[in-house]
């Protein structure tokens, strides 16, 4: 057993103490859920974390600005976010069992109807710009964030019927009814808190949050530069003297760069870069358990789609197989048309619509389509930066021709894709993050009234149940409740989910402290 | 751009295609060789361009597929005869467009002169002092990708460096005594424009043609490479070197045929406007 | 003399203005909106509509036009739509990235380009100017992106000599940052100096055959004296013209060699203001380059006007 894992046990442990009475909380692990086989770590070795070093990391795209509670505009936005703001809760997408840890919160609890939380906050906690952290800071995160003028989404928050600030270190959340996702909830990445005394434009221009790391420098389009938190709550950490993540938007010039040394870590390494990577030395290939999904939407509001037989025809025509072996070169799993992939404890192994051509025509015959059918996908290049949605377009062109539906694909320019697209022709792209706890996307996605519901499909029992699913203690029943819900968003939603691509990282054997996840834990990274 | 060395008596379009070596033989076979498969490519092409095969993805070049295939299986020699088309087709055109445009502009300002050349040539001023990405770029995302969008851009581009050489091989012209001699009967502007100067001009417009071919092909296979170009389905071969680039490492075949393909067709086309510079200048 | 220089500079006025509206109406026409961008997946009508006032979207074009000129007459361009920050720190920084390529490649290509001009001049139609002109005409024909990426292929990947991308690292040393440029620096050169290599080429042609260089050649001034003290001076002024544009070109206009390389220049800044639409952002990129051409040309003519004797006796 490695360090690592060791202070994992420790921490599930003492999150088992914290949460006392309502153990049944989001507790995966502790009941024998199906996880996904554990990524390796790389830190392979039981060593003592060192002090002091730089770690360079690749990023895709630069930093737009410093908006702790924006989902950000674009990837570096949030990994920046993450270095310098911390949560209440961290939850570790990444590891098995998604354990939350205590950040801002030392320890929460539960009444007996998870009606009401009330979360003990840390003491000694300083901003980088010297005021203390206490529950006033928590208090004005939150009402900012529930301020329907907020730029940026953060889910869940309408649950909320009153915020209570107890004392200056214990905070109580009233909430409107019954909420067994609540402490998951809480460490969504949007929910970094913010201190009272600054706005969002003035952290916009100096940022100042309670993180591992502090703003050196940022050159626009080359790096951004972190410093070590000499003030940091936890005196121990974090362990790297300086961070620096430099802005690489190829994906071969990252490679090279990590094979030669020049960095330690790529966040997201391309397929067709594994061969490479594979026999290189000094080099580990990290396959996570967080992943992310291609949606093809079809809008059940419009034609041909609002035939349920159609969407089920365009369903059976796809080989998944095939995709998982082209497109992510095996590496990943097929997908049912439904956001809950394998990785999460709540994944029910509903069985797609089978690969069956003749099937495929047989249903659009039934529709109404026996001559075939012409459909138009709106793509961009904004979604290649996904889990390959674009190369998988050009694939189902191929697969629908097949099924005698002769696809288009129109690229759209970005700028363009929200305005013009997006929601409002039949057919039409997007990409999802897998989130292991289903009420993190059902509500948002796959609801009648769900924001991000790109397909427009609704359908009452499954409003219904996602409702249950939130308010059930008890977690075999929530279990069957999920199980339903995938059945039937599998069969009859509006969404193509073809399969789902696990991110797969490459790090340098000198990184150490870092559990393969898209969130890096900045304050636990150490170099040998 | 040269600066024409003019001499008086220019050779007639035969002897100028007379140039019998080995080097404008391979650029005329090569050059023939591409019009061929831009016109026939579709039907000789040994696959679909876009028929996949998935579990024949990124297969090295073999008998079965003479430049390998891509991530779909599908395969690139087909790719690559496809592409040929929308890239040769787009070269002539607008090619054609900026001779048109420039050799018209360029001889209007040096016949007429004065007022006519000042605009003119404050306007290809004007022009030039965009660098042709740039212009490229805001015209392409103003009008977008469509085939005449991309033929407008570049013919406009190309245009003002064509207007600065055939204006000054129609001033050359305007002192030769041929032209006072038709002046002296009393022959008209236009009389003159394309009874005298234009079947003089007519051989340097053709190497110009050549010349912007050859620019057009690279401009609009970096535009592709940006990812402005001619859209999918079409196989724009810029495009599909920037596809293929992420699988370098793996597939270094993907990259490799359709950058030889622009390279060899763009080399013959530049030795051939070499040649028929040559036998110009002579 | 003062006249043609007066009148040069009034030309230059004249066209930086007339840049500026062509720019202005060119940008205001382009499709797709910034302010969907930014909001993306969750873009409301009221969020949209309170972005685009905040972005200075709702006045009409001529108010923006002359509020827009006038502010860069005062040194404000303006703020970047995306990056909600001034744009001129970022295009000062994109520059600096650019005149450090720049100045790398220019000297090079000026070297390379006259050298080869001047060998292959010299010895017209022997095999020393065949090969030359063949390896010219080679590079002419290769596009620029085709050549970058074989050489990433080449020394990055199969080797492993050089890096790929021009990673600008924090605390790099001198030595170890300029191996990041070796590859573009290698591209940009071989690129920019064709041209000059043809234009020396043919001048220095054209003198040999002058006739003042017959007639000394005539009084029998040895070889080297006639090609140092005559020819060279004067097959180079027109070489002046294309070694000015390939320095415009090398500071604003290399946007397909930055992107490959991923360089943080003015060149790769453009491609990112068209696509995302950023208009103030485009709008700046596209004149600053722009100027750079007009003002680098300027200095040329004048730079020539002063050389050529002819002229100056004008």
């Amino acid at each position: 057993m490695n360090v690592e894992t060791h202070r994992l046990s420790v921490n599930r442990r003492q999150f088992l103490q914290m949460t006392g009475g309502t153990a049944t909380l989001f507790l995966l692990s502790a009941c024998g859920a199906v996880v996904a086989p554990a990524a390796p770590t790389p830190a392979g070795s039981a060593l003592t974390p060192k002090r002091g070093g730089t770690l360079r990391i690749a990023t895709p795209d630069d930093l737009t600005g410093f908006y702790p509670n924006r989902l950000g505009q674009s990837f570096t936005d949030v990994r920046v976010a993450d270095m310098l703001y911390e949560t209440l809760i961290r939850r570790a997408e990444a590891e098995e069992g998604v354990p939350l840890y205590p950040v801002l919160a030392e320890s929460w609890e539960a009444n007996e109807d998870a009606t009401l939380y009330t979360f003990h906050l840390r003491q000694g906690v300083t901003f980088h710009h010297g005021t203390p952290f206490t529950a006033k800071d928590v208090e004005h995160t939150f009402n900012r964030l529930r301020d329907p003028a907020f730029q940026g989404v953060v889910s869940g928050l309408d649950a909320i019927d009153q915020l209570v600030v107890v004392d200056d270190f214990t905070v109580e959340f009233h909430l409107k009814s019954t909420n067994v996702t609540w402490p998951y909830n809480m460490g969504q990445q949007g929910l970094k808190i913010v201190p009272h005394d600054r706005t969002d434009e003035e952290l916009a221009e100096e940022p100042a949050g309670t993180g591992p790391f502090v703003v050196a420098e940022w050159v626009q389009g080359e790096r951004i530069v972190g410093k070590r938190n000499e003030k940091y709550w936890d005196p121990e950490r974090p362990y790297l003297d300086e961070l620096q993540m430099l802005i690489l938007p190829e994906a071969t010039t990252q490679i090279a760069a990590l094979m030669s040394g020049s960095i330690e870590l790529v966040q997201s390494v391309e397929r067709e870069n594994l061969a490479l990577l594979e026999g290189a030395a000094d080099v580990v290939v990290l396959e996570c358990r967080q992943g992310l999904y291609p949606v093809f939407a079809m809008r059940v509001d419009q034609k041909p789609f609002d035939d349920v037989r159609v969407r089920q025809a365009v369903k059976h025509a796809v080989d998944r197989a095939g995709l998982v072996a082209a497109i992510l070169q095996g590496r990943g799993s097929i997908g049912n048309d439904q956001p809950i992939d394998p990785g999460s404890p709540f994944w029910a192994n509903v069985e797609p619509l089978a690969y069956d051509v003749e099937k495929a025509k047989a249903l659009l015959a039934e529709a109404g389509y026996p001559e075939g059918l012409e459909l138009t996908l709106h793509t961009s290049e904004l979604m290649d930066g996904g889990p390959g949605v674009n190369a998988a377009a050009v694939a189902l062109q191929e697969m629908l021709k097949a099924a005698g539906i002769t696809l288009t694909i129109e690229n759209v320019p970005g700028a363009s894709y929200y305005a013009e697209a997006y929601l409002q022709v039949p057919f039409f792209t997007s990409w999802f993050p897998t989130f292991s706890e289903p009420d993190a996307i059902l509500p948002l996605a796959y609801i009648s009234t769900g924001a991000y519901n790109e397909s427009g499909w609704g359908d009452p029992q499954v409003d219904e149940w996602v409702a249950a699913g939130r308010t059930e203690l008890d977690l075999e029943k929530r279990k069957t409740i999920y199980a339903e819900i995938q059945q039937r968003i599998s069969a009859e939603g509006g969404v193509l989910i073809p399969y789902f691509a696990p991110y797969l990282q490459a790090a340098s054997t000198r990184l150490q402290g870092h559990f393969p996840g898209l969130r890096l834990v900045f304050r636990d990274l150490w170099l040998q | 751009m040269q600066h024409p060395v003019l001499t008086p008596h220019l050779p007639r379009l035969r002897s100028f295609l007379g140039v019998v070596d080995p080097v404008s033989l391979f650029s005329l076979a090569v050059v023939t060789l591409a019009v061929g498969v831009a016109l026939f490519g579709e039907w000789i092409a040994p696959y679909h361009f876009s028929a996949q095969n998935l579990t024949n993805s990124l297969q090295p070049p073999s008998w079965q597929h003479l430049f390998g295939t891509d991530q779909f299986g599908r395969d690139i020699l087909s790719r690559v005869m496809v592409g040929c088309r929308s890239i040769v087709g787009l070269a002539t055109a607008s090619s054609l467009l900026a001779v048109i445009l420039g050799g018209g502009s360029g001889m209007i300002a040096a016949y007429w002169g004065e007022m006519a050349d000042e605009v003119l040539m404050r306007a290809t001023d004007l022009l030039f002092c965009f660098p042709s990405m740039l212009l490229a770029l805001l015209i392409v995302s103003a009008l977008g990708s469509e085939m005449v969008y991309l033929i407008l851009c570049i013919g406009v581009i190309f245009a003002p460096g064509i207007a600065r050489v055939v204006r000054g091989v129609v001033i050359d012209l305007k002192t030769r005594e041929f032209l006072e001699a038709a002046r002296m009967i009393g022959s008209s502007d236009s009389r003159i424009l394309r009874r005298e100067i234009l079947p003089n001009l007519f051989n340097w417009l053709l190497v110009e043609l050549t010349l912007y071919f050859g620019y057009a092909i690279l401009l609009s296979s970096s535009l592709g490479f940006l990812g402005l170009g001619v859209q999918p389905p079409s196989p724009d071969w810029g495009a599909q070197i920037s596809e293929g680039r992420d699988w370098l490492v793996a597939a270094p075949w993907i990259v490799l045929f359709p950058a030889l393909a622009i390279s060899t067709l763009v080399v013959a086309v530049n030795l051939l406007a070499d040649r028929w510079m040559a036998t110009l200048r002579r | 003399m003062v006249q043609f220089v007066v009148r040069r500079l009034l030309f230059t006025g004249g066209v930086l203005f007339l840049i500026s509206l062509a720019i202005f109406v060119v940008t205001e026409v382009l499709p797709g909106d910034a302010a969907y961008l930014v909001l993306g997946k969750d873009a409301t009508s009221e969020k949209l509509a309170l972005l685009r006032s905040q972005m200075g979207l709702d006045r009409p074009p001529s108010e923006r036009y002359l509020g827009w000129l006038g502010g860069i007459l005062q040194g404000d361009w303006g703020e970047s739509m995306i990056l909600r920050r001034p744009v001129w720190p970022l295009l000062q920084q994109r520059l600096a990235n650019s005149a450090r390529l720049a100045l790398l490649a220019w000297p090079f290509s000026v070297l390379l380009g006259v050298g080869l001009g001047l060998a292959a001049g010299l010895h017209a139609n022997r095999w020393l100017d065949r090969t030359i002109s063949a390896l010219v005409l080679f590079a002419v024909s290769i596009p620029s992106f085709v050549l970058a990426v074989l050489l990433i292929l080449c020394f990055s990947i199969w080797l492993q000599w050089l890096p790929a991308a021009s990673m600008l690292a924090a605390e790099s040393d001198f030595w170890s940052s300029l191996r990041f440029f070796i590859l573009p620096t290698l591209v940009l050169t071989v690129i920019s100096s064709t041209e000059v290599v043809r234009i020396v080429r043919l001048s220095v042609i054209d003198v040999m055959h002058q006739d003042y260089i017959r007639t000394a050649k005539g009084k029998g001034l040895p070889a080297h004296t006639l090609v140092w003290h005559h020819a060279l001076r004067n097959a180079l002024l027109p070489a002046i013209s294309v070694l000015a544009l390939n320095l415009a070109f090398l500071l604003g206009g290399v946007v397909v060699v930055e992107s490959v390389f991923a360089y943080p220049g003015m060149g790769r800044l453009l491609l990112q203001a068209v696509t995302q639409r950023d208009l103030p952002l485009l709008q700046a990129v596209a004149l600053v380059s722009a100027a750079l051409f007009a003002l680098i040309n300027l200095v040329a003519d004048l730079l020539l006007f002063s050389l050529n004797p002819r002229l100056r006796s004008l």
